[in-house]
């Protein structure tokens, strides 16, 4: 355990932990635009920026990004870390103004509107890069990226085309802070040509990346559920068997093991993609599978293996 | 159609044309085209002329410039065969397994550097080449073939005397060696008559050597025989007497000039790779270290870090793998002295890796260059090479059992890159843009691991401090900053050029006493060093010292060494537009307060430059000033504010003349 102070306060962080973690577990806010705890912390907004005081240096440092230490002063609401944060809403206020999570800061920071002399735009994206990083860190799918560099900085899909990689899962339009990235679930859809109107299932189509996919529809319930690429990319990514994203989430049956006709063989276990089956083991012949139904993601693959039809 | 006679070139270009031509409408177009091109050779047969004077002159655009880039029109005819020099790639003989194949190698340099006949050296740095070294250095091997003389004409790299390029020197046994200053080609076959026969083109002669420097242990070599000089001669003004030589302090840049960077020999002729062969032989890395610590040397990138901590740190940290890397991005727009300095002595940097290398345990190194930097990056490749083939890089280097491999990875160019971590990501491959720290690149740089990055400067003083002591290197300088620093001298200078000068030189006398002055003869009006991030200073502060405190203190910095020399007549708010509109185009735009910032603050700069400022904006850039000094991710966005700041603490004349004047 670390001991630190922040504004006047003792208290206590775990190793590893940065600033910003250590303050908020002990309930003092400091605002963010570009953290997300899935995410690796990236230091880009500024508006986390804190005091913080190590022997004689007196540094201003983004708070996501610097580790706690023993016996670091850290000062939340300093004059220099106030002017700091004003100055970045003040900005994202002349470039954004008409994004609710900026009105809202700027509003909490006593900012009516930037200053008269800055010209003024109409941009909606604050590059805080959450969909980004959402992407490659979480999703893996590499699909979108930031291109150009200074004031000409966009997140963009590879050349400015229809994004190959992008599986549609809607994880960037999620963690969006703005709302600019428009994720649309689609009833249904009609390709018009010359030759009449097409009529197609239903779609997901996210307009910034320029992606259109169809969604899969669930065998029981009947429900569009997902894309097909997305869940294409998961079953590769799980190993799980085919249909098993046949069935949407509120439809898929967990397995039910059958105590009185389970053997304990384990055959069940070495086929289970996930790990979601252990075995029970009391000793003697009182051995029987047990499912941990967090990880269990419904496959059904165990019932395929068990050779006594216990599971169901 | 049938009367159309084609040539065989005429017949291949116009091929040329139709593969341009889209698929779809290749059939269609064809004939047409074929009756455009009869008509333009009006009953001649169609050559290749024809069909490229076609393209150029009779289509329209965008069609015309499509065909002109399939063509190759679009690019410059290359040079002149007759001006290229016949320049033989150099073959490196022999190879240095041990120090006494390093003693062989060095009798082997000076030989070439002090040969039993003639050699004529032509700077030719980048400043020389611009200033057509290239044809004289032809001109020369022309003469000397003509004239039947022995002699080597070799291409050497700057002296720091940009000013007087191209420059040529003649070394002749017996004889003090004569420099010649702003030679032409017609110029070549007087200087190498004169040289054969012993004597002087007087109109020509800046100054003569009678002896240089193996390294900085006080070996020499002489060049000339101690009586005195011949009457000829006697009106050559001797080199280390003249107030451009005499005021230097040369340590790191002591070859450049006299060796050709692409002869290892030369390096190695003197003095080079001495240190590496004590190091390697008598002393343990924790020993170099203790050097380095002693000898204060400071970062010469702009941070002035301390060189010996930050490689005790990275030999200190955990890891089955550590890699040196070379700053030499150098993105500021107004000097070149790294690049002089490269492709003038590219080996002084190797040897100094290769102790960084040895000292922290690393075993990879990379050089990031410019890649705006062509001459310098193709030299230290050539050098690279060359360190490989005698056996000074790669495995068991010097029977030691010490490997090391170096690379030289090319960049954008971009000046975030000064930055380490944005260079590190750089050099991944990914985005320059700077790395939250901690973690410290000595413990998480390059792919995860310790990584020193230092500038080529910082590395290139290394084998001097090795073989010399810390503790020399530490007697020179300020108390703060210790040992020489190059600087480069541009903007209103009568002579621009790049020097070398001990720590604690006062500024004004640099820019008086090497580059004359300003160039329109007036006072100095104002000055600013270490680049863009740099605070502009007035006059009056002239009298400070080259020293990282002092400038600090006065609110510029150090930097990389640029010295940018203003006269009266500038317009120092201008000059504060154009920096920030150099931060505008060399924001990352990784965080908000610069990426905004900047483009905020160039809006208001502007507006000012122009004459339409007012006192709200004034109040505005400082605020801003203060705020982004403190909300900005790295040093870019920081000091981006810094010239306009500067300009108004001590130019408030200036800024006022500025304002916007409104009829009450």
């Amino acid at each position: 355990m670390l001991k630190l102070k922040i504004n006047g306060k003792n208290i206590k962080a775990k190793e590893g932990m940065s600033v910003l973690e250590a303050a908020r577990a002990n309930g003092i806010d400091i605002p963010t635009l570009c953290s997300n705890d899935a995410l690796k912390p990236y230091g880009a907004c500024r508006m986390c920026i804190v005091e913080i005081e190590q022997g004689s240096r007196t540094t201003i440092e983004a708070s996501c990004t610097y580790p706690a230490a023993e016996g670091m002063a850290v000062k939340t609401d300093s004059p220099r870390v106030i002017a700091g944060r004003k100055l970045v809403v003040e900005l994202l206020m002349a470039r954004c103004p008409n994004v609710k999570a900026v009105q809202d800061l700027a509003r909490e920071y006593g900012i009516a509107d930037s200053s008269v002399d800055w010209g003024k735009d109409n941009e909606y994206c604050i590059l805080c890069g959450l969909c980004v990083r959402a992407c490659n860190e979480v999703v893996g799918a590499n699909a979108i990226q930031f291109a150009g560099r200074g004031a000409g900085k966009v997140v963009d899909s590879p050349f400015h085309q229809s994004a190959e990689d992008c599986v549609a899962c809607g994880s960037c339009a999620y963690v969006c802070p703005t709302g600019i990235i428009k994720k649309n679930d689609l009833a249904a859809s009609a390709t018009c040509s010359p030759e009449g109107a097409k009529q197609e299932g239903p779609k997901r189509e996210i307009l910034n990346w320029q992606v259109e996919y169809a969604l899969k529809i669930c065998t029981k319930c009947g429900n569009p559920f997902a894309p097909v690429q997305h869940l294409d990319k998961l079953s590769k990514q799980f190993n799980a068997l085919p249909q098993f994203f046949n069935l949407c989430p509120s439809c898929r049956e967990y397995i039910v093991i059958d105590r009185d006709k389970c053997l304990g063989c384990g055959s069940c276990m070495e086929n289970c993609p996930v790990g979601a089956l252990e075995l029970d083991d009391k000793g003697g012949y009182d051995k029987h599978a047990q499912v941990f139904e967090q990880n269990c993601m419904a496959c059904h693959t165990c019932q395929i293996y068990c050779p006594v039809g216990a599971i169901s | 159609m049938a009367d159309i006679k084609w040539l065989p070139d005429g017949q291949e270009t116009f091929d040329k044309v139709i593969a341009a031509v889209p698929e779809g409408m290749r059939a269609a177009m064809k004939p047409k085209l074929i009756e455009m091109l009869a008509a333009k050779a009006g009953g001649k047969k169609i050559s290749r002329k024809i069909v490229e004077a076609w393209v150029k002159e009779d289509l329209p655009e965008p069609q015309r410039s499509v065909l002109m880039a399939a063509l190759g029109l679009d690019r410059p005819a290359a040079k002149a065969d007759a001006a290229a020099v016949k320049k033989a790639a150099w073959k490196v003989k022999g190879a240095v397994k041990n120090a006494a194949d390093l003693a062989k190698m060095k009798a082997a340099g000076q030989e070439l550097l002090a040969p039993k006949t003639l050699r004529i050296t032509v700077s030719s740095a980048s400043c020389g080449l611009a200033k057509g070294a290239e044809t004289v250095a032809a001109a020369l091997q022309d003469a000397v073939k003509k004239q039947k003389v022995n002699a080597d004409v070799v291409l050497v790299g700057s002296n720091g005397m940009s000013w007087a390029e191209p420059m040529v020197s003649v070394i002749k046994a017996g004889k003090p060696c004569i420099v010649y200053g702003n030679v032409t080609a017609d110029a070549a076959a007087g200087i190498v008559k004169a040289a054969a026969a012993g004597k002087i083109v007087e109109d020509l002669a800046l100054m003569r050597v009678d002896s240089i420097k193996v390294d900085v242990t006080g070996e020499k070599i002489k060049y000339a025989a101690d009586k005195a000089p011949a009457a000829a001669l006697a009106k050559v003004k001797d080199g280390s007497k003249i107030d451009f030589f005499k005021k230097q302090l040369k340590i790191v840049s002591r070859n450049a000039g006299i060796i050709a960077p692409d002869r290892i020999e030369e390096y190695i002729g003197l003095g080079g790779y001495q240190a590496l062969a004590k190091a390697l032989g008598s002393m343990k890395p924790a020993d170099v270290i203790k050097e380095v610590k002693e000898s204060k040397l400071r970062g010469r990138g702009g941070a002035g870090f301390p060189a010996g901590i930050k490689w005790e740190a990275c030999s200190k940290a955990a890891g089955d793998k550590k890699y040196i890397v070379c700053n030499g991005s150098e993105g500021d727009p107004e000097i070149g002295l790294h690049k002089s300095f490269l492709e003038s002595d590219p080996h002084m940097l190797i040897e100094g890796m290769l102790l960084a290398g040895y000292a922290v345990g690393a075993d990879e190194g990379y050089v990031y260059l410019n890649d705006r930097y062509v001459l310098a990056v193709e030299r230290v490749q050539t050098a690279i090479e060359q360190a490989e083939k005698v056996g000074l890089l790669g495995k068991n280097i010097l029977g030691s059992g010490f490997s090391f491999t170096l690379k030289v990875k090319r960049g954008g160019g971009a000046y975030v890159c000064g930055e380490e971590t944005a260079l590190l990501n750089a050099l991944e491959g990914s985005f320059a843009e700077p790395r939250p720290r901690p973690p410290l690149p000595v413990h998480q740089g390059l792919n995860g691991k310790p990584t020193v990055v230092n500038n080529l400067e910082t590395l290139s003083t290394v084998s001097a401090i090795v073989l010399k002591g810390g503790k020399w290197f530490a007697g020179i300088g300020t108390p703060a900053s210790k040992g020489t620093k190059i600087v480069a001298l541009s903007g209103n200078v009568a002579r621009p050029c790049w020097v070398e000068v001990a720590m604690g030189t006062v500024i004004g006398d640099i820019i008086t006493a090497f580059a004359g002055g300003t160039a329109s003869g007036k006072k100095v009006k104002a000055f600013q060093t270490g680049g863009p991030s740099g605070g502009i200073l007035p006059a009056s502060q002239l009298k400070l010292k080259l020293d990282y405190d002092a400038l600090g203190k006065a609110g510029s910095l150090l930097g990389s060494g640029g010295l940018l020399v203003m006269d009266e007549d500038c317009d120092v708010v201008d000059v504060a537009r154009f920096l920030t509109e150099f931060f505008l185009e060399e924001s990352c735009g990784k965080c908000t307060p610069c990426r905004e910032g900047v483009k905020r603050l160039n809006e208001i700069v502007s507006c000012i430059a122009d004459g339409r400022g007012t006192k709200a904006q004034l109040a505005l850039v400082k605020t801003m000033g203060e705020a982004m000094s403190a909300a900005c991710f790295c040093a870019l966005g920081k000091t981006a504010a810094a010239p306009i700041l500067t300009v108004m603490k001590h130019f408030p004349k200036d800024v006022n003349g500025k304002m916007l004047k409104t009829i009450n």
